[in-house]
């Protein structure tokens, strides 16, 4: 026990860095579940859109992100972009990256919902005299949003775990913080369970908090 | 170096992400279809711990669960080799969703069915395997190729353990040629032509075990 009792030890004296690699986490999660649910959003709209064209090219578009590795893109812009001079931040490079990707997923789960919509409705809106936009805005969007709710907060649960990918182009994330203090007291395993177990728990959190969301937004009857 | 001798360094890592693949798939298959048999016998103790499992797996990021298979374990006395490390973490993941798939696609088959093979003299092994079996799989494909799609995705992680997949090929190759752009481009046309003609066989492979009139909805 003397050994688990010295890992914890650890584990306060470098809190201030895991503190600050969760923060950054976090920080990495919310920005790119924010960009990639509007992305999402924008991208859904444009394989509605009526030119031809430009449905393939979203179509194109969210097949290549679904069918290529996150990481490829990641290093692709910090590897790759300053050999054109471009220079940008590991935390810009993955909100890039991550957006991309996340808006994709989101706009596959909309388009999803929104086979499941009644074509009946949409016609009627247009009889009745409503542009392109407010059907999309008023009759489609409420109503493919509320039946995607599951998918697209089960992709914020992805988004906390492919954070973790971030580390690997040197941002300073919470598994990189504990792989910095295994490395000072070569308890791998220790460190390595103790990351496991903080993101369950934040994944947890994450769950209970979309079940109350599907609760609240849930229309009886629909 | 043109373009065309990247593609064609790059590719000798090719034949290790598919190897990646396909065993982290057999794997996750295996785990899954376990999982979800199990999840059949009405034992609370059995019930909890598949919960427990799914809960853990699909929960874990998947760096995560490599780094403490890979480099946790040796410090508790178990060495694991890169490969096998790959393969059992990746395995574990998508053998905790797969087993939901199947969990689903069992229940989406017609009990009646299963009472009339019964009745007609199977026994409860006959009835799994003849009646309930070939409806599951073919209401699981769509989950299978998402699963299948994340399997390959998360493949690059292999590099940190050094396996000399696409990816490791690549980062060796970045610092000699200098142009990275091109590389990693290269990386991911790579990976989308196997996606691509992987999601055709599977295609291929629908279609010809199509039963007409039976779809997962």
């Amino acid at each position: 026990m003397t050994g688990m009792n010295a890992f914890i030890h650890d584990l306060i004296a470098y809190s201030p860095q895991i503190l600050t690699g969760l923060k950054n986490t976090m920080l990495l999660m919310g920005i790119i579940s924010v960009t990639g649910f509007f992305g999402g959003i924008a991208v859904f709209y444009l394989t509605l859109s009526s030119r031809k064209t430009c449905r393939i090219i979203t179509e194109k578009y969210i097949s290549f992100f679904i069918g290529t590795p996150l990481l490829v893109h990641l290093f692709l812009m910090y590897y790759g972009l300053p050999e054109l001079g471009v220079r940008i931040s590991p935390l810009t490079v993955s909100v890039i990256g991550f957006t991309l990707n996340v808006s994709a997923y989101n706009a596959r789960y909309l388009m999803t919902a929104f086979h499941g919509l009644d074509r009946m409705e949409l016609e009627a809106a247009r009889a009745e005299g409503f542009t392109p936009l407010e059907i999309f805005c008023l009759i489609i969007l409420p109503q493919t949003l509320r039946r995607a709710v599951p998918s697209l907060t089960n992709q914020v649960i992805q988004n906390l775990k492919d954070t973790s990918v971030a580390f690997l182009i040197q941002y300073n994330d919470f598994f990189s913080q504990i792989q910095e203090v295994a490395s000072t007291n070569f308890e791998f395993f220790k460190a390595y369970v103790t990351a496991g177990l903080v993101y369950l728990a934040l994944v947890s959190v994450i769950v209970v908090l979309s079940r109350r969301l599907e609760k609240r937004i849930a229309l009886p009857g629909f | 170096m043109t373009f065309w001798q990247i593609l064609q360094v790059l590719a000798t890592g090719a034949g290790f992400t598919i190897l990646v693949t396909a065993a982290s798939m057999s794997a996750g298959l295996l785990i899954g279809l376990a999982a979800a048999m199990l999840s059949r016998i009405r034992w609370k103790p059995v019930q909890h711990l598949l919960v427990a499992f799914t809960f853990v797996f699909r929960g874990i990021p998947v760096l995560v669960l490599l780094f403490i298979v890979f480099f946790g374990l040796p410090s508790i006395g178990i060495r694991v080799p890169p490969f096998l490390s790959m393969v059992l973490t990746l395995g574990l993941i998508s053998g905790a969703y797969l087993a939901e798939i199947f969990r689903g696609a069992m229940n989406s088959v017609n009990l009646d069915e299963i009472l009339a093979a019964e009745a007609m003299g199977m026994t409860r092994a006959q009835g799994f395997l003849y009646i309930m079996l070939p409806q599951m799989f073919r209401f699981s494909i769509p989950g299978m190729i998402n699963e299948f799609t994340s399997v390959l995705k998360y493949t690059p992680f292999a590099y940190t353990v050094g396996i000399p997949e696409i990816m490791k090929q690549a980062m060796s190759l970045t610092p000699m040629i200098m142009r990275g752009l091109e590389v990693y481009l290269a990386v991911g046309i790579i990976y989308f032509v196997i996606y691509k003609l992987c999601l055709m066989c599977f295609t291929a492979l629908e279609k010809r075990y199509r039963i007409p009139g039976l779809s997962a909805d």
